[in-house]
């Protein structure tokens, strides 16, 4: 597994065109082999990817990191393309003109949209070659208005001969021109690495939650209610734990006289919805308590418990007695993006865990 | 039992988009308000422990939104407490009668003014305002209020303009209340951070910001995916995830991030979400591809101002639009484009329009669903509401404003380069008035001062009137210098017309001694006869009549160009000249015929020589005549008495006067002043500069004494308006070569001629 990890395979993926020199020889590939090598140990430097790092390149053999000779090529690529969780590319004009290379590109970035991901930020150019001016870029290497992606130069003057950094020194044994410019390059690439880390986290995170609201039971559920409803609360909340739900708080809320004290609650409050799975308000009395909860604890507290916990905490309004379901009452549950779960009648746990699978479908399609 | 429905300040209303565009959250759009809830939660647990917050941040970073739709709204939905009041206040002109405005609203006495003056005479106490504040808080029995005090920075900016006073006692009093606050007053302030230099200068108040500062922080990446997919969701519209990635993308991580984001996703929005419209996706092919988000927002605003509502045709003048952008921008010392609000009515003034031309334009831009101005809506706007850009983002995004080199923002910079240079000539012309601008820089000054009035230049360090007498002297000198030339100009073409028909008679003669020489020879040739040195003599002598009189004409050609008399006399014997020629040519003509026909038809020797010598006769007589008309050319201009009569020179300002003007001009030419006649040279001429009041120009020392005031006497005698007044210029163009005697010029400024008896 690659250190960004699920559902990348690989860290990098490095597409470069061998550059034909005319007697079906590679004049670019020894080069670019060895510069992807030298990418891979100054990454490694690194402690945080000296265990986990994993790079693709098509010429790379090793188990589990290149191609199985064995096994068609145009299939092998594009599912370990796709894998990538950066796409590093060795600009040159070969690149440009090279069909295989856009083949490449075409696979990483579609696999990008699969995977509900946008590639912008996760394309490194680096420049070894400078283009004829007249050879168009490609859209997925250039900014939204068009330009070229700025990437890294990584070419210099040669004798009146702009050649990749390096390009004189025997492969492998670079000297301290190169090992100075692939030194910023891994610096670059380590930090966006860390931010697809924390991506690729974020939206592991959203599969579990949704995987979570979606079992049939299990879940833990945030009840709010009132001190003066305890009654309700209470057969409330039995009735969720004895259909297998994990119900917090112990106890509905009590009454708080100034705001300090209430500042106080509400902390407490959000603490324990970072860790719930759903939020339940209980929908019980004449409605104008159900009123003022929908907007602080629905609508702010939520919020608040989401910013902090990065998931989804859906909101749903119990609704045990039948005097309170009003047209108006019912937008305005809509309106702060709850639902109204009508258990007036008994039993009323397969509409909420109907309510939890359904909000975990949602979540599952919108990641 | 009846169903109660949700009271009202419980019923949670969506706005009309999910989205609010370039402009700030408003209080009651809480419920698409997301994103901020962490830096919302820390800001309302500090206000309640401390009493007292300062947010600050960088221009445009949501300060406003963050305490408006997320600590207002929830401390009025009584999340911190029952009967939470709130209010926010403006320093502007007058920081402390509206703080005191403010507080008398927040306990409920807001339209008394009499209660107003109790709060405001509290605020007087400097630190035992507190006390004071206290008392009158008592009075109301109101519960926690909460006042913001938005945009502090305008405080050292009045403190700048108006002097201290009021920072100083404002400062104190904060001070003081968060030493000894008083029970239920909340305190909130928001100030662009890069003032917070500003704060040290006032006693006590850099340890008070110390204390209670909160610089917002920069939005996460969860935070901004909130932002953007949350309000789409509470209206059932999803945005995919590329998509919010490829937004927070192109945005960059500037300043300009959520208003960009905002703006666009607004757009984006109103373009594809049509109210009843099935399809509720917005994904990665809804991104603008040209120009991106900021490609969006210049069309948007580009869309606005080339709309109909604001074509010339429904009165709106052309370039109104970029006139007010102008004005209300500006760049600051270190080069960034910054805001520069201005009220209506100076809006008014700078652009020379009125209010009832000015209000739709700027209703346009600062209507719902555009909000590039504020104040925001469709209230109607009052000659002193301050009408603001919105965001920095749209001086910078907006191309026609923004664009280096050509945009308004970097013409206005330039201008106000210019008319500082102006003032540096205008000041170097009033030691020496004869240091104006050059007739080049006169025809640009000239043109480009159209477009400006004293209001404009009052940006730029006034001095408008000055300027002015700059620009005018300036156009004077230069159409003098004009004149001048043209005539100059005039005598020359004619004279050269003339000499070219001169040259031309000259060619035709040598062409004629040529003819007859090769007909001769011809014919000798043909009869065989060798007897030819009489006619060889002959025909050289004509030849060289015709040399001689082609030299001459040269050196008449030479001198005439010298010539710089008086174009009537000039005319004169240039008309002499040209009967003569035309005589000339007429029996050159004939000659040149009779030779034609005699070398087809000649016969004898004795013919041919009686031919000849009637052909060289007629030659040298054509030659005699031309030289009496290179005499007549030749001779001295200083003979040729100028015009005697004064010239009055007329100037109009609009194309109006001309009718009245020509008729005030046929009577000045028909009234000898002295004998003299008036002449009125060159026509009437309609000018772009002109002086405030009608007036008669002399530039002569004595002829501002004698014959000035007897033109002037006639003039005023044949208008009945305006009056004329004289205007003395004779300490500055006295005694100068440019200036001949008897000029005068006639200055009228927009407005109507009337003569008498009309």
């Amino acid at each position: 597994m690659s250190y960004v990890g699920n559902p990348f395979e690989h860290d990098l993926f490095i597409s470069y065109s061998h550059g034909d020199d005319g007697n079906g020889k590679g004049y670019l590939q020894p080069w670019s082999a060895a510069f992807a090598e030298a990418l891979r140990s100054e990454l490694c430097a690194d402690r945080r990817f000296k265990r986990d790092l994993r790079m693709f390149l098509d010429s790379d053999h090793r188990p589990g990191q290149g191609l199985d000779p064995m096994a068609g090529l145009t299939k092998q690529l594009e599912d370990q393309i796709g894998a990538a969780a950066m796409l590093v590319v060795l600009m040159s004009p070969d690149y440009l003109d090279s069909k295989w290379c856009g083949r490449e590109r075409d696979w990483w970035c579609a696999r990008q949209t699969e995977l509900g991901l946008s590639p912008d930020g996760r394309i490194a150019v680096i420049r070894i070659w400078p283009p004829e001016k007249t050879q168009p870029w490609p859209s997925a290497l250039c900014d939204p208005q068009g330009e070229p992606l700025v990437g890294f130069l990584f070419h210099s003057d040669l004798e009146g001969y702009q050649r990749p950094i390096g390009w004189e020194d025997r492969p492998g044994d670079f000297g301290s021109d190169f090992r100075r410019a692939i030194i910023g390059i891994a610096g670059t690439l380590s930090t966006k690495l860390e931010w697809m880390k924390e991506r690729a986290e974020v939206i592991r995170k959203a599969q579990i939650d949704a995987a979570r609201l979606q079992l049939a039971e299990g879940q833990s559920i945030y009840l709010h209610g009132r001190k003066d409803q305890q009654a309700a609360w209470e057969g409330a909340a039995t009735t969720l734990a004895e259909s297998g739900y994990v119900v917090l708080p112990c106890e509905p809320d009590a009454p708080a006289v100034d705001a300090e004290s209430r500042e106080e609650l509400r902390k407490r409050r959000i603490d324990a919805l970072e860790t719930c799975d759903a939020l339940l308000l209980l929908g019980a009395g004449d409605g104008n308590t159900l009123d003022a909860d929908l907007v602080r604890v629905g609508h702010y507290d939520r919020n608040s418990a989401r910013a902090s916990s990065n998931h989804p905490l859906p909101c749903g309004v119990l609704n045990l007695v039948s005097t309170i379901a009003t047209p108006l009452r019912k937008m305005n549950v809509r309106n702060i993006r709850a639902d109204w779960i009508d258990c007036t009648e008994s039993p009323w746990t397969p509409q909420v865990q109907q309510w939890l699978a359904a909000k975990g479908a949602q979540v599952e399609q919108l990641r | 039992m009846t169903a109660a429905e949700p009271v009202s300040e419980l019923i949670c209303h969506l706005p009309p988009r999910p989205y609010p565009g370039l402009r700030p959250f408003e209080k009651d759009e809480w419920p698409i308000f997301f994103g901020r809830e962490r830096m919302v939660d820390e800001v309302i647990t500090r206000l309640i422990h401390q009493r007292m917050v300062f947010v600050h941040g960088d221009s445009g970073c949501g300060k406003s939104s963050l305490v408006r739709a997320g600590v207002f709204a929830r401390l009025e939905q009584n999340c911190a407490g029952e009967g939470w009041r709130t209010q926010s206040v403006l320093p502007r002109q007058s920081p402390l009668w509206n703080i005191a405005e403010a507080l008398a609203q927040l306990a409920g006495e807001g339209g008394d003014e009499a209660r107003i003056l109790d709060w405001r005479r509290a605020l007087n106490f400097g630190l035992g305002a507190p006390a004071a504040i206290g008392e009158l808080l008592a009075r109301s029995s109101s519960g926690p209020v909460c006042l913001l005090i938005d945009q502090f920075e305008e405080l050292f900016q009045h403190a700048h303009l108006y002097g201290q006073e009021d920072a100083k006692l404002l400062t104190q009093i904060l001070v003081a209340l968060h030493e000894s606050p008083p029970d239920n007053l909340y305190i909130l302030m928001t100030m662009r951070s890069e003032y917070l230099g500003s704060c040290a200068c006032y006693e006590g108040f850099a340890e008070l910001v110390n204390a209670i500062q909160y610089l917002l922080p920069r939005m996460s990446r969860d935070d901004m995916l909130r932002a953007i997919r949350d309000p789409a969701a509470t209206y059932d519209v999803q945005i995919s995830r590329e998509l919010a990635d490829r937004l927070i993308a192109d945005s960059g991580g500037g300043q300009d991030q959520l208003p960009l984001i905002q703006h666009g996703l607004m757009q984006i929005y109103t373009q594809r979400i049509a109210p009843g419209k099935g399809d509720m996706q917005l994904g990665i092919g809804d991104f603008p591809r040209a120009g991106g988000l900021a490609g969006l927002l210049s069309a948007h605003a580009q869309d606005i101002a080339a709309s109909d509502r604001l074509s010339p045709k429904t009165g709106t003048p052309e370039r109104l639009v970029e006139d007010v952008f102008r004005a209300l921008t500006d760049i600051n010392t270190d080069g960034k484009a910054v805001r520069r609000p201005q009220t209506l009515a100076r809006l008014c003034e700078v652009t020379g329009v009125d209010i009832k031309v000015l209000r739709p334009v700027i209703d346009a831009f600062r209507a719902d669903g555009v909000s590039f101005l504020s104040p925001y809506g469709n209230r109607p706007l009052a000659p002193d509401d301050l009408v603001d850009v919105s965001h920095e983002a749209l001086i910078r995004c907006w191309r026609a404003l923004a664009e280096p080199g050509h945009g308004w923002l970097f013409q206005e910079f330039r201008c106000g380069l210019i008319w500082r240079a102006l003032l540096v000539q205008a000041e170097s012309f009033e030691r020496d008035p004869n240091n104006v601008l050059s007739p080049a820089a006169t025809d640009e000054r000239e043109a480009w001062m159209e477009r400006r009035n004293s209001n404009w230049a009052e940006r730029y360090g006034g001095g408008w009137e000055r300027v002015q007498s700059l620009v005018a002297a300036s156009v004077a000198a230069r159409d003098r210098n004009r004149q001048v030339e043209a005539e100059r100009l005039r005598q020359e073409g004619r004279t050269a017309e003339m000499l070219n028909g001169l040259f031309a008679l000259k060619v035709l003669l040598v062409w004629l001694a040529g003819a007859l020489i090769f007909g001769v020879v011809q014919y000798l040739i043909a009869d065989g006869a060798r007897t030819t040195s009489d006619y060889r003599i002959s025909a050289e002598r004509a030849r060289d009549d015709a040399i001689k009189a082609k030299d001459e004409a040269l050196l008449q050609r030479e001198s005439a160009i010298a010539l710089a008399a008086s174009y009537e006399a000039e005319k004169k014997r240039v008309q002499q000249a040209q009967e003569e020629l035309k005589t000339s040519a007429a029996v050159l003509g004939r000659v040149r015929s009779g030779l034609q026909q005699f070398s087809a038809t000649a016969s004898s020797k004795a013919a041919v020589t009686t031919k000849i010598d009637q052909a060289r006769q007629d030659l040298a007589s054509q030659a005699d005549r031309l030289d009496n008309v290179v005499q007549q050319l030749s001779a001295p201009t200083s003979s040729v008495a100028p015009p005697t009569g004064p010239r009055v020179y007329v100037h109009i300002a609009d194309p109006s006067q001309r009718d009245n003007a020509q008729v005030l001009e046929k009577a000045l030419e028909s009234s000898p002043l002295d004998g003299r006649k008036l002449v009125i040279p060159g026509g009437i001429q309609l000018v772009k500069v002109y002086p405030s009041k009608a007036s008669l120009r002399c530039f002569d020392a004595t002829e501002c004494k004698t014959l000035a005031p007897r033109l002037l006497q006639e003039i005023n005698r044949l208008l009945a308006s305006p009056k004329v007044r004289l205007e003395n210029l004779s300490d500055r163009y006295g005694g100068k070569a440019s200036i001949r005697p008897g000029h005068y010029e006639l200055w009228f400024p927009p407005g109507q001629i009337t003569l008498s008896g009309m």
